[in-house]
């Protein structure tokens, strides 16, 4: 079942500035979905939509199978949301705020106390129940916001940036918290530009840039794309021996390298497992005699993976476009823009060739 | 309804604790008690002082704190809203109404618990109580509607502006307009300032109430106005 689920999904500010750019987007009961992009890409505009804050330009969206508009409290009721640095009435406490909360939500008084107890010491707040919230650092507040978020226990958890301005100890602590709280029965959605978040809490993963939404699937098989076949090395000894040898690692040279003084980044391209070119690699240095002094088979690898998918979004701007005049043309798709690469559907095909710089 | 309830009780508490609602309340009070004193010892008609000020404090001091209180009102916390308050189960309606609720209420129950106290003091103490109380129940609803209406119209412009002391300056140049129009139309007894300078036979009850019904109906229209656009802007408004 979609608890959320998009369809050409647009939001256009005052004529100006196109924020979402027919996003179609689908998350299941119980996966804790990452919306990954860069800095305006659209990943707080799509949040301010499914809770019903703004409306949409054009599109479709349902939350929880029913259609969200401003006036609809009762579906945001079975909705948590933390945004992105949260601004609470700095002169309450923690309790004061979430007995506030407990009452919009229309939560009898008892039950909203029993409540915020448990969550003030889920989040580890108890000792900082009676300070006034103006006092609080970023951390602190984040923390605030989550039990806020988690008043009404409910099916669907939005949390915008949530370690968004935190230190790594605040930013594990946080998603230590997000990890407890990910259940069978609940389902999240991360928006977040650090991908080490995301790889270490989401189930599943959408990549938005520009608007639109330009990978969805599993965070396995991002994992995996990520992974495939790129090896780094640094080594010491005869360089020029071991980069003249490079090209024959792979029999059907289907492989792209790079040299950056003594590092080395190598690509394979074919299907074999990542542990047979990483064979191959350790052969050739043994062969050439050359030290290795570091080898990684996944530096970087999300943050490559992710730059992989907005590069190849970018060189098919065209191939888009006329994609969707054909589909405007064609007698049998409705008007249907051109769906987002997903994991069923890699996108090795548009992967650009060798780049040789050694 | 109980989310409106609660919005309420939090926007009342938030004025209660604001600095400008002390500030607002102490300026009337001190003013109010020189008034009296003024009233009782100098040989003054009780109308004139109290017309003398109303006009020169309350009514200038009230309606800048006014604008601001209902410039305030939904865009100087627009981050509280969306993030704390309407990303949760609370209706646009349900939000302006409590604010609404709690703005007017707040300065009616501030310019009531002024002048009803202090217009009794005047009147007691003053050597030549030459007032009646239906002229002064009519004066004091007359100035409230009339404070009122900017009130109301600052609210308005605070779910359409993004800066709450513009919309503040704005619903008082709007006022200033309104009396401007009035005037130039020939019915300045109807604007703000004709009101004001009216007082003092107002209070005496030489103003007839077909006169002061007119002032009633015209500012109690302007205040509906303001709360009915400010309802619709705001249900409509992207946040």
């Amino acid at each position: 079942m979609a608890v959320v689920e998009t369809t050409d999904l647009t939001k256009i500010y005052q004529k100006r500035y196109i924020a979402l750019n027919a996003l179609s987007m689908r998350v299941e009961k119980g996966t804790v979905y990452g919306l990954v992009g860069p800095n305006g890409a659209g990943k707080s505009t799509t949040f301010r939509l499914l809770l019903g804050l703004q409306r949409p330009t054009a599109g479709r969206l349902s939350v929880l199978g029913e259609t969200m508009t401003p006036e609809r409290a009762d579906l945001r009721r079975r909705i948590g949301f933390l945004p992105t640095n949260p601004t609470f009435p700095r002169h309450l406490t923690p309790i004061g705020y979430l007995e506030f909360v407990g009452s919009i939500l229309g939560m009898p008084r008892e039950r909203a106390k029993i409540q915020l107890a448990r969550l003030l010491q889920a989040v580890d707040l108890t000792s900082a129940a009676s300070q006034r919230l103006e006092g609080f650092s970023t951390g602190m507040l984040t923390r605030v916001g989550i039990a806020a978020a988690l008043m009404n226990d409910p099916e669907l958890l939005i949390l915008d940036e949530p370690t968004s301005g935190l230190d790594p100890s605040g930013r594990k602590q946080i998603i230590e918290s997000i990890r407890q709280i990910a259940g069978r029965d609940r389902t999240i959605i991360i928006a977040t530009h650090i991908l080490g978040d995301v790889e270490r809490v989401c189930t599943d993963v959408g990549i938005i840039s520009e608007g639109r939404l330009i990978y969805t699937g599993p965070m396995s098989e991002m994992r995996r794309l990520a992974r495939q076949g790129t090896i780094s090395l640094e080594l010491d000894g005869d360089i020029a021996a071991f980069a003249e040898q490079v090209p024959t690692l792979d029999e059907y040279s289907s492989l792209s390298w790079q040299r950056m003084g003594n590092e080395f980044r190598i690509t394979f391209l074919g299907t074999h497992p990542l542990e047979e070119y990483v064979g191959r690699v350790l052969q050739l240095i043994a062969r050439t005699g050359v030290e290795l002094l570091h080898l990684n088979t996944g530096a970087d690898e999300i943050e490559d993976a992710f730059l992989d998918r907005l590069e190849e979004d970018r060189s098919r701007g065209i191939q888009r476009l006329a994609a969707w005049s054909a589909s405007q043309e064609g007698p049998d798709r409705d008007g249907e823009a051109l769906p987002p690469l997903t994991a069923d559907r890699p996108p090795e095909a548009d992967r650009p060739l060798s780049v040789e710089t050694g | 309804m109980q989310a409106y309830l609660a919005i309420l009780r939090y926007d009342v508490v938030q004025l209660a604790y604001s600095w400008l609602l002390r500030i607002w309340t102490a300026l009337l009070v001190l003013a109010a008690l020189f008034f009296v004193a003024v009233a009782a010892s100098q040989e003054e008609k009780a109308s004139e002082t109290l017309a003398v000020y109303v006009a020169l404090i309350l009514a200038p001091v009230s309606a800048l704190a006014i604008a601001v209180v209902g410039g305030t009102s939904v865009s100087g916390e627009s981050a509280i809203a969306s993030d704390s308050i309407l990303a949760r189960s609370v209706t646009r309606t349900e939000y302006v109404a409590a604010k609404v609720t709690s703005r007017l209420a707040t300065a009616v129950v501030v310019l009531a618990a002024v002048m009803a106290p202090f217009s009794h003091l005047i009147l007691r103490y003053s050597s030549e109580p030459d007032t009646s109380t239906a002229g002064v129940i009519s004066g004091s609803l007359m100035v409230i509607s009339v404070l009122l209406s900017v009130l109301a119209v600052a609210i308005a412009l605070s779910t359409l502006l993004h800066n709450s002391y513009f919309a503040a300056l704005i619903a008082l140049a709007a006022s200033a307009l309104l009396g401007g129009a009035l005037y130039v139309v020939g019915l300045s007894w109807l604007s703000g300032w004709g009101v004001l300078t009216d007082l003092a036979a107002t209070f005496r009850g030489e103003t007839t109430a077909w006169r002061a019904g007119v002032v009633l109906a015209t500012y109690g229209l302007v205040c509906t106005l303001g709360v009915t656009a400010a309802f619709t802007v705001f249900r409509r408004r992207d946040l």
